[in-house]
């Protein structure tokens, strides 16, 4: 088990320098002269001789790898660089965006797995019935329809016309919780309203994810010959698909946690913007729209970073839940007809979906 | 039993009419595709024609109008169908460019395997991991905002599913018996990957390009949200969409139409990918 972990937590490191290696290269093929932010707006640096002496000061002058070596001893000690048109440390305004943004995609994770299971539950208890069937029509509906338009439209109908929620923003009550501004008590109704939408909205894809996964990997489960030998003993029905189904089924959903939060994150740029909720995503796609290198460099080097170590956390977890990890040390070569390409087929793992 | 065969006799006689979803994805992509290719014959409006009387701007859905007007006084309807020509182009073209790499990366991985294998399966993981975001702003300083800047954008963001779904199912048929005799045949490994593996890779291909071009609809609506879509005038699904923002409280059909049409292709791509 700690030898997975460790094996884990060295692959998980490795991907996160290859991947700012990758987006340092990127920024810096980006055209534009770093020159002409780094000496201030509007300051002309006219003579050689003064852009000379800014190169070597900066550093530019040296290979692209020193430049990069210096910026990732920076940046391993939270020195991210500057703004350029918000005018202030990458850092200062990541650590500002990131909780609501945590709060947002944290409250989707749970809302999602807790329907999407339950619902893949329902699904599966019974196999080609009504249930199944609207299930299956649902989420493939789920599926298919752009988060922009699920997000206008809930606006549209909840917020406009029927004016039972708030359109979108953070409550004040919200923004003290996080320490965005001085506490004040609110009441929990209107903290929850500003939630909603976004959540549902952020959630739904997602949601339809689980709930097939999880239809899937239970009627398998439920096939296999422990759950007839738990029915031959005359276990109570329940106690069959909780305790003896559910508990093996379980397994495969938690190895798509993963998968799932790359998939979270990817829907914030689009659900944050929507909604106007004050995440990272939103202030990504702000930092796209102005062009500001410094900025869409740190932002996407601290989002592979959360993404990393959800991956992480995922797979600990189900080393953590699955004995044969923790007594073997390897993982099972294929779940019962569950195999990497059984569920690929059918199609629905987060990926990295632009919605 | 084989006189029965093919006699009207041998079909059950109440055997209900029950459409499978995969039937009906058909069916939805069929018309789509057919009311974008005759898009010229299915109105008489120029989607693009700008027409600025009264009466003409904002115009809710009505028989002039089935799909109202925009702000500029264009007719959506006629929008909307030229526009399913831009979308399912994007869709297909990006389609076809993801299946084409991540076939190649996954059919080389997985059967090669080895130090390849591995190398190949690091480029996808930094691949999957790189941020959207730097691409997207890369792209977006280099170019100018276009159709084929679209169709490489969302390409170069998705054929690494398809790498690897190729490379597990890859891995699967290169362990049977037959993929052996090949080899003890003396078949090269070229040849075994392009006349043993491949052909037997057609139905998950079919599925991953179907899952490809709903992901690539659904990406075009999302990056003409964040302003990369195709430049105006043109209309796309996801342009018209974006269009429609600022008219979300006067004019909701504007953001329902095309956001309605691309659900109904998606549905119909997930449906027709939907293996049961």
């Amino acid at each position: 088990m700690q030898a997975i972990v460790l094996r884990r937590l060295a692959h998980s490191l490795w991907v996160v320098l290859l991947v700012s290696m990758g987006a340092f290269l990127l920024a810096h093929l980006a055209p534009g002269d770093p020159l002409a932010t780094a000496a201030g707006d509007g300051a002309a640096v006219s003579t050689p001789a003064h852009r000379n002496r800014l190169r070597a000061q900066y550093g530019l002058d040296k290979p692209l790898w020193i430049q990069y070596a210096r910026w990732a001893s920076r940046a391993s000690r939270g020195d991210l660089g500057r703004s350029i048109s918000l005018r202030r440390p990458v850092i200062d305004l990541i650590q500002e965006r990131l909780p609501a943004s945590l709060l947002l995609m944290g409250s989707a994770l749970l809302f999602s797995l807790m329907l999407g299971i339950s619902l893949g539950v329902g699904m599966a208890l019974r196999p080609g019935r009504w249930i199944d069937r609207i299930g299956g029509w649902v989420t493939t509906l789920a599926l298919s329809a752009p988060s922009v338009w699920v997000g206008l439209m809930l606006i549209h109908v909840f917020a406009v016309q029927l004016q039972w929620l708030p359109s979108g923003g953070m409550s004040p009550a919200h923004a003290s919780v996080l320490g965005l501004a001085s506490s004040e008590a609110a009441n929990l109704w209107s903290q929850s309203a500003h939630f909603v939408l976004p959540v549902v909205t952020l959630s739904l894809a997602q949601l339809a994810v689980w709930a097939r996964y999880q239809r899937a990997s239970l009627v398998d489960a439920l096939r296999g010959q422990f759950v007839r030998t738990a029915r031959a003993k005359g276990l109570r029905e329940r106690t069959v698909v909780l305790n003896h189904g559910l508990r093996n089924a379980l397994l495969p959903t938690v190895t798509l946690l993963g998968t799932g939060i790359g998939a979270l994150v990817e829907g914030s740029y689009i659900v944050e913007t929507v909604f106007s909720w004050p995440g990272l995503g939103r202030l990504s796609v702000e930092a796209i729209q102005s062009r500001d290198y410094p900025l869409v460099l740190g932002l996407s080097v601290t989002i592979a970073v959360f993404v990393v170590i959800g991956n992480l956390l995922a797979d600990i977890a189900y080393g953590a839940l699955d004995p044969r990890l923790r007594v073997f040390g390897s993982r099972p070569q294929a779940e019962p007809g569950l195999s990497e390409t059984g569920l690929n087929k059918t199609g629905y793992h987060g990926g990295r979906a632009a919605r | 039993m084989n006189s029965a065969r093919g006699s009207i006799s041998a079909i059950p006689a109440s055997r209900p009419l029950r459409l499978s979803k995969q039937t009906i994805g058909r069916v939805i992509i069929a018309a789509i595709g057919i009311a974008a290719l005759c898009a010229p014959w299915l109105t008489s409006f120029d989607p693009n024609a700008v027409d600025l009387a009264v009466d003409e701007i904002l115009a809710p859905p009505g028989a002039a109008h089935p799909f109202g007007t925009d702000a500029a006084g264009r007719d959506l309807w006629a929008r909307a169908l030229h526009g399913a020509r831009v979308s399912i182009s994007v869709g297909l073209l990006s389609m076809l460019a993801a299946v084409a790499l991540g076939t190649i990366v996954g059919l080389g991985a997985g059967y090669l395997g080895g130090w390849i294998d591995g190398l190949l399966m690091r480029v996808v993981d930094i691949a999957v991991a790189l941020p959207l975001l730097l691409l997207i702003l890369i792209a977006q300083s280099y170019l100018e905002p276009s159709l084929p800047q679209l169709i490489i954008l969302i390409a170069a963001t998705s054929w690494m599913t398809v790498a690897r779904i190729v490379r597990a199912e890859t891995k699967e048929i290169a362990a049977q018996d037959f993929i052996a005799a090949a080899t003890t045949l003396g078949a090269s490994r070229l040849r075994i990957m392009r006349n043993h593996v491949l052909p037997n890779l057609k139905s998950t291909l079919g599925v991953a390009a179907s899952l490809a071009v709903a992901r690539a609809i659904l990406a075009e609506a999302a990056l003409s949200y964040l302003g990369l879509g195709v430049p105006p005038p043109d209309a796309s699904w996801g342009t018209m969409l974006q269009d429609g923002l600022s008219h979300l409280q006067d004019a909701p059909w504007l953001v329902f139409f095309p956001g309605f049409l691309i659900s109904l292709t998606v549905f119909g791509f997930h449906s027709v990918a939907e293996t049961q």
